[in-house]
């Protein structure tokens, strides 16, 4: 029966793992004297030979990738596009990045740079202050007009409003004028009246006419005629 | 260096859904995990089957993935326990694992037909040998002797004590010497 750190150290020696002097003096004795051990020393070694002499055999062809595109989800290229305009814009907002077309061609600048003039660019930009300023005069004259136009406009409604009051005010003065020249007149027939009748009733002469012509007998349309 | 994508680089961009990425991480490691569940289930068929299982667990575990390992391993310790899983379901005889798939066993290593014929042989055996072996006695010989792992590894791959790995692999040696005493495969 073998010791296990015998057999320990058996498979470390056909394994070529290093060993001490000692332990390797150790094994060679046990292997020439101990027939077991030389009996699993030649078993040992036919499996390491077996081991070393096998050939791997080759994969046969088989589909690796059935399962992939089914449950693994995949990179789609608008993510990546989507991902380059993002960085694309935000880089251009960083370095605040100025894209312009003039006559010569595009311009893109960085930071705060401006184009430089030319001489065309600065023709056109009087060309469009004189426009500029001629619009503006043309809008200030408009404008001149038209709150003129509305002056005007505001004083006659004004004047006719005024002129629709004090006739009314004088119609209205007329009208009571009127009542109260009838409520005279009516009052004085019924004097005219009662002092004729007391006059018979004394047998006095007959009360005097009216020297105004006056009278209640005659048409009543006069007592309301009034002159306007 | 320049050009090379690491497998960090490829899970990343796999991760985000490039196919190609996930092209070149299958086309890097299918063929060693391929040939660790050959040598583990016996049978092309059945292994072919277990590799594409396989990948398609790694794919959807990808975003899981943390990185704190050698992908490879992450990806064997998958088709370990896939391959397991799938012995204990099947609970498939040794004889039969190699039925119906004996008669194309070709290698191609060498110019000479010799040569290749002898080294078929010898895979034959080998899985043949490996067939004798529980499936968790079959995967502690795989790893030891096809992918170099110490105890302490075989141990963190199968989720194991490095006690019960050095266990079960002398258990392996035991019933092997018997194979071979038996018939001398190997």
């Amino acid at each position: 029966m073998l010791s296990e750190d015998l057999r320990d150290l058996l498979l470390r020696y056909v394994e070529g793992e290093p060993l001490s002097p000692l332990e390797e003096k150790q094994i060679v004795n046990e292997l020439s004297t101990n027939d077991a051990l030389q009996e699993e020393y030649q078993l040992l070694m036919k499996l390491a030979q077996s081991a070393e002499t096998w050939a791997d055999e080759p994969v046969p062809d088989w589909n690796r990738t059935r399962y992939i595109s089914k449950n693994r989800p995949t990179v789609t290229w608008i993510s990546w596009v989507s991902l380059a305009a993002s960085v694309v814009a935000i880089v251009m907002v960083v370095f605040q990045v100025n894209v312009q077309s003039t006559d010569q061609g595009l311009y893109i600048a960085f930071g705060n740079a401006q184009p430089e003039k030319t001489k065309s660019s600065v023709s056109n930009e009087e060309l469009i202050d004189k426009k500029f300023d001629a619009w503006k005069l043309q809008q200030a004259r408009y404008i001149d007009d038209r709150f003129g136009e509305f002056e005007y406009q505001a004083t006659n409604k004004n004047r006719a409003l005024v002129n629709s009051a004090v006739r009314y005010v004088r119609q209205e003065r007329q009208e009571e004028s009127r009542k109260l020249l009838n409520y005279l007149q009516y009052q004085r027939a019924n004097d005219m009246q009662s002092g004729s009748r007391q006059y018979r009733n004394t047998g006095m002469m007959e009360w005097p006419a009216d020297s105004s012509g006056f009278s209640l007998d005659s048409n009543p349309s006069q007592m309301i005629k009034v002159s306007q | 260096m320049f050009g090379f994508n690491t497998d960090e680089k490829l899970i990343h961009k796999a991760l985000r859904g490039t196919e190609s990425a996930w092209l070149a991480l299958v086309k890097r490691h299918e063929q060693r995990v391929y040939n660790h569940l050959l040598r583990i289930v016996g049978q092309r068929a059945d292994a072919m089957d277990l590799l594409q299982d396989t990948f398609l667990a790694v794919y959807r575990n990808l975003p899981n993935y943390r990185g704190d390992g050698v992908f490879l391993g992450w990806v064997m310790r998958i088709a370990s326990n896939r391959a397991l899983d799938f012995l204990r379901s099947k609970a498939r005889k040794p004889e039969q694992a190699l039925e119906g798939d004996e008669q194309n066993w070709d290698v191609q290593r060498s110019e000479d037909p010799s040569d290749n014929l002898h080294l078929s042989q010898r895979k034959k055996a080998v899985l043949r040998m490996l067939q004798q072996l529980s499936p968790e006695v079959r995967l502690v010989v795989e790893l030891k002797f096809f992918q170099q792992r110490s105890f302490q590894e075989i141990g963190q791959h199968m989720g194991i004590p490095t006690t019960t790995a050095k266990t079960r692999f002398y258990a392996a040696l035991k019933n092997l010497r018997q194979f071979v005493e038996v018939d001398d495969v190997i």
